[in-house]
């Protein structure tokens, strides 16, 4: 995988959980809806940095689809804390497939690093302890 | 003609640090109890399994001066110094990868 296609696999998941938060908040409250919203802001932030740096290489950022198909239905706040660790746990497989296709001491490397340290802190926030290696292969569907 | 990890001192870097938390781990399980003693031991088998992914051999003795907080918050900078500079892909994510895991002990 190249360092572009990596990126553009990353700006394609961030858009992907992006929505997926939006379904989240809405079945969420109080201090867990806050946090929804928290983290939503900080996915809302890495895709437009995602969608930069593919800008600078001289590449176009695949737009995002109007919809996504979600892995299960959401109807309930266990629904969607649910929904919520599955985001953040494929955010972390798309951080370390950018960690291990950019180049050493590239942007694209500094920003993958810490995003695959705040999707695993993010898993745990909502209750579930990440796996030894966050976001390593082979990954739950 | 045999290949040289061009990561191998980047990850021996690594393995120290590794090694010290699993040491300071020990100690503290020693003296602890009830659900600290449950989330100690469930750690310190990470950081086992870290040690492990690092290529190291087990055995290897750790210095235990500091707290197991304050060796969480210098290697999570340390690694992931080291996973932006790792030559090789695959090195770079699993160094950034256990970065990530201590960051998330560090919230305990």
């Amino acid at each position: 995988m190249t360092e572009l296609s990596a990126l553009k696999a990353a700006l394609a998941a961030e858009q992907a959980i992006v929505y997926g938060y939006g379904v989240v908040g809405a079945h969420l409250s109080g201090k867990e809806e806050k946090l929804a919203s928290v983290l939503l802001t900080a996915h809302q932030e890495r895709r437009d940095r995602l969608s930069a740096l593919i800008t600078s290489l001289g590449a176009l950022p695949p737009p995002a689809l109007p919809a996504y198909r979600l892995p299960f239905g959401v109807t309930d706040a266990t629904t969607a804390r649910q929904l919520a660790v599955v985001l953040e746990e494929g955010a972390s497989g798309a951080a370390w497939d950018l960690v291990a296709a950019s180049a050493p001491r590239s942007t694209a490397r500094e920003l993958a690093v810490a995003w695959l340290s705040n999707t695993a802190v993010a898993t745990s926030e909502w209750g579930h302890m990440p796996a030894a290696l966050p976001g390593a292969p082979p990954r739950p569907l | 003609m045999p290949r040289v990890a061009p990561d191998a001192a980047v990850l021996a870097d690594a393995h120290g640090p590794e090694a010290a938390l699993i040491g300071a781990y020990t100690l503290a399980i020693a003296s602890a109890k009830g659900s600290e003693l449950a989330r100690l031991t469930a750690e310190r088998d990470l950081h086992r399994a870290h040690l492990a992914r690092l290529g190291a051999r087990s055995g290897i003795a750790g210095f235990t001066g500091d707290s197991i907080h304050e060796r969480l918050r210098l290697s999570v900078a340390h690694l992931r110094s080291l996973a932006v500079s790792a030559v090789d892909g695959p090195d770079a994510a699993v160094l950034a990868s256990i970065a990530a895991s201590h960051e998330v002990m560090l919230r305990d």
